[in-house]
């Protein structure tokens, strides 16, 4: 609702509250609507409920003879000097009166005033304890005369709540039950807690700043971002060079709420974005983001390819073919590629090369993503990334076990299908412009990276 | 009309060929060299630009004669012979036949299935069997190899390794055994299988070998836009001649109306693909559908009559219809009674069709007789 319709709105109730009440309301009241005729609902600024206002009588009790019939009596009890107890409006409150009389029900001491609840209290009896032994019953009377709303800090009533109070000051903030302008607590939260992405994607994370009451701060209150990332996750071991790349985050400080991106690299990890407010009660916030092709598994065992060789730096061990200290395990692959492989192996094994197995070099990381194969955190290898392609050993320069002949390479080629395409791949020692002319399969002889079968699944 | 197919066939693969060609920029990009009639493919690589050349395996010229025979079982037998023309630049050697949604006669599918992660593949003495099955199934020339792809269909609690349940089939020459394909001015025989599916009509796909791509690095990365490009020139490298297939599955129990319906679907893909004139098409169309509901009424007279009818209209069109094993060209005789509103395959091939409706239709009348004979003698 906008101010306008507001301010329409409250005068139009005013007015039909004094219409219809105006014998029975108390003067607090019309002093209160004249207030509000006052008051520039255009700058509406905090609401908080509004109190109630009780004025507490005694009268027509039995045994009366104890207490005086006027109610002004009770001015005696240190009260409101004209007899009001104000009563907050959340429960309606009576009050209890306590007040120690003698044998008699003579008074010995002044009364005690004390809230309770309404509806306990209201039209009953109330008991008057007796300060000796012996208890005196000693009845009366009492009821509540509600006599309007009260907005202890500010603003005009409307609708059981206090509009229009004067906005706390900064650094304070409107406490919602009491009404009350308390110092500001900030609170930072970082969501979501986690996210996986893909390498060379963003995600985007949110910084906020809360005060006690859910709201924005009143004032900025800063917050500074930074990323971290786990040296040895994504399936990278050994001695890759450092530092490792990391994702990045942006912006890096920002106040109350804001966006933050994070952008991966081409490498498969976790990170860690840490979010921290200095001015905020609780501590730094974290989220983690696993950076990772999802879906990959592990080749598994075969009779009809090779994974292990020989391991040089351990006699006796094995190892992953192709594996090195950088990448322990380079055999994950998505399932599709796991089981187009397992075909092209026996159908290699029974037909195209009938007892001979394929030895299976490098498919992908255990989370996928850029396989740097001289650990610094660059290409080649970039195909291998998604665990889509496997490396199949072949006639090359430096022989190896279980390579695939030359003469049989355009049958291998031959068994493409829908699904899984070999292609050849050889590697410069540069890295310069070769041609490698198709009539010519030779053309990655003299290389000395090797000749391999580089098979897409898809 | 099969002149005009073949050179929309051609067009079209050219037409890709052509597109791609075109498309070459700092980046990298695919150059198609008229001289050469080979492809060279710039990329962006590890190393900086990189470059290798992409021989087409589409440069043949191939014509295919589709035969097509009903065996006792109710099998069909599917056999072909593969042309070579004499103005092909290379030999034939891969026949893909792609698409085939039912498995064929004495084909066996694979059990490769997943157990949450882990993938449950068959034992050696299961994958030999397949295998060897497999082989069985298709009818191979000498010295040429043959396999089928089909990823198996879908069964309840089983989740396969892909969803692709339609086979693909590849004839290949084995180049070890000296078989070089079929060189430009011969043709091969001897490529089929069998099936209980009728046949319909779809494209042959037959190319050379061509180059495979031989990269001199990683080659491309995968969300290189060049890498598309490569991929579609590869798959479109080919030249496709329309020849016939089972894609029409006999339902069981019979239904003639149902398999009426069926063929009508798999005809009304065929002006599509210029082997129907429209009109025809239509008037083929309200026959069949005429045919479809006398069937479905009970009105097996009504029905057959409707599909003689049918019949009469192809006969029209291309005499000897009913020879199965006939190539598909007409004769001179022919050519001079025909009006090319069907291509002689597609009439062929819906004239067998409907010939093998009115014979269940007939064994079921004989069945119904019999059945009614053992009554009465009980």
């Amino acid at each position: 609702m906008n101010a306008g319709a507001q301010k329409h709105r409250i005068f139009h109730w005013l007015s039909r509250v004094l219409a219809t009440n105006r014998g029975s309301f108390s003067r607090h009241i019309r002093l209160m609507a004249g207030l509000l005729c006052l008051v520039s609902l255009n700058a509406l600024a905090d609401t908080y409920p509004a109190t109630k206002q009780y004025k507490v009588q005694v009268g027509d009790a039995i045994g009366a003879y104890l207490l005086p019939t006027t109610f002004t009596s009770f001015a005696a009890a240190g009260q409101a000097a004209w007899n009001e107890y104000q009563i907050p409006s959340f429960m309606p409150y009576a009050i209890k009166l306590d007040w120690f009389v003698d044998n008699n029900c003579q008074s010995k001491e002044e009364p005690v005033f004390s809230r309770q609840s309404q509806s306990y209290y209201q039209g009953i009896h109330a008991y008057l304890g007796y300060s000796g032994s012996t208890v005196t019953q000693c009845s009366f009377t009492f009821n509540y005369v509600f006599i309007g709303w009260e907005c202890p800090y500010g603003g005009v009533y409307y609708d059981g709540q206090c509009v229009n109070a004067p906005p706390c000051t900064p650094p304070t903030t409107r406490n919602p039950a009491t009404g009350k302008c308390d110092q500001e607590t900030y609170t930072l939260t970082l969501t979501p807690e986690s996210a996986t992405i893909e390498p060379s994607k963003t995600y985007s994370f949110t910084a906020t700043v809360t005060k006690q009451d859910g709201g924005a701060p009143s004032k900025p209150v800063p917050v500074s971002v930074k990323v971290e990332v786990d040296p040895t996750s994504g399936g990278h071991d050994g001695t890759h060079t450092s530092p490792r790349p990391k994702g990045s985050v942006s912006p890096a400080d920002g106040t109350n709420s804001f966006p933050i991106t994070f952008g991966s690299t081409e490498v498969s990890g976790i990170h860690t974005i840490t979010a921290t407010c200095d001015e905020c009660t609780n501590g730094p916030q974290t989220a983690t983001v696993y950076v990772k092709i999802s879906g990959l598994s592990e080749i598994p065992a075969s009779p009809f390819y090779v994974l292990e060789e020989a391991d040089p730096n351990r006699p006796g061990k094995t190892k992953p073919i192709g594996a090195t200290d950088n990448h322990k395990n380079n055999h994950y692959a998505t399932q599709t590629a796991r089981t187009q492989l397992f075909m092209l192996a026996f159908k290699y094994y029974k037909a195209i090369n009938p007892g001979k197995r394929l030895y299976i070099n490098d498919a992908s990381l255990t989370w996928g993503g850029l396989m740097d194969d001289d650990g610094n955190w660059a290409p080649p290898h970039s195909a291998h990334r998604l665990g889509d392609a496997i490396d199949i050993r072949a006639d090359s320069v430096n022989k190896k076990d279980g390579e695939i002949p030359l003469s049989l390479f355009a049958k291998v080629q031959d068994l493409k299908t829908a699904k899984m395409e070999p292609e050849i791949h050889c590697y410069t020692s540069t890295g310069g412009l070769v041609m490698a002319k198709a009539a010519n399969p030779a053309a990655c002889n003299g290389l000395n990276r090797g000749r391999h079968f580089h098979v897409i699944f898809r | 009309m099969r002149n005009l197919i073949r050179q929309a066939l051609l067009s079209a693969t050219w037409i890709v060929l052509a597109h791609l060609g075109a498309t070459a920029n700092a980046q990298g990009g695919v150059v198609f060299n008229q001289a050469t009639g080979s492809y060279t493919i710039t990329y962006q690589s590890d190393g900086g630009l990189s470059e290798t050349t992409y021989i087409p395996g589409g440069q043949v010229a191939p014509s295919v004669l589709s035969a097509f025979r009903l065996m006792e079982n109710k099998a069909v037998v599917y056999r072909y012979t593969v042309a070579n023309g004499a103005t092909a630049k290379q030999a034939i050697q891969i026949i893909d036949l792609d698409g085939l949604p039912n498995p064929l006669l004495g084909e066996r599918l694979l059990n490769v299935y997943s157990r949450g992660e882990e993938l449950v593949y068959p034992s050696e003495a299961e994958m030999d069997e397949v295998f060897a099955a497999n082989l069985r199934a298709m009818a191979t020339p000498l010295n040429w190899d043959s396999q089928i792809d089909r990823s198996g269909a879908p069964a309840p609690g089983i989740r396969w390794a892909s969803d692709d349940t339609k086979g693909n089939l590849r004839w290949t020459s084995d180049y070890t055994k000296g078989n070089l394909g079929i060189a430009p001015g011969n043709k091969a025989g001897g490529f089929g299988f069998a099936s209980m599916d009728l046949p319909g009509i779809l494209p042959m796909k037959l190319k050379a070998r061509g180059s495979g791509i031989v990269y001199a690095d990683e080659g491309p990365a995968d969300n290189d836009p060049i890498t598309k490009q490569i991929d579609q020139l590869r798959d479109n490298d080919f030249i496709a001649k329309p020849v016939a297939v089972p894609v029409i599955a006999v339902p069981a129990p019979f239904d003639a109306a149902i398999l009426l319906d069926r063929i009508r679907t798999q005809v009304a893909t065929w002006p599509g693909k210029q082997l129907l004139d429209p009109a025809f098409a239509a008037q083929l169309d309200r026959s069949m559908v005429a045919a479809a509901n006398a069937f479905r009424n009970n009105q097996s007279r009504a029905g057959r009559e409707h599909i003689e009818s049918l019949r009469r209209l192809l006969d029209h069109e291309h005499k000897y219809l009913d020879h199965d094993d006939e190539d598909n060209d007409d004769t001179p005789e022919h050519k001079a009674a025909t009006r090319l509103t069907i291509d002689r395959l597609a009439a062929r091939v819906l004239d067998f069709d409907l010939r093998f409706v009115l014979k269940r239709m007939e064994k079921e009348h004989e069945r119904d007789h019999d059945e009614g004979d053992r009554r009465k003698e009980r």
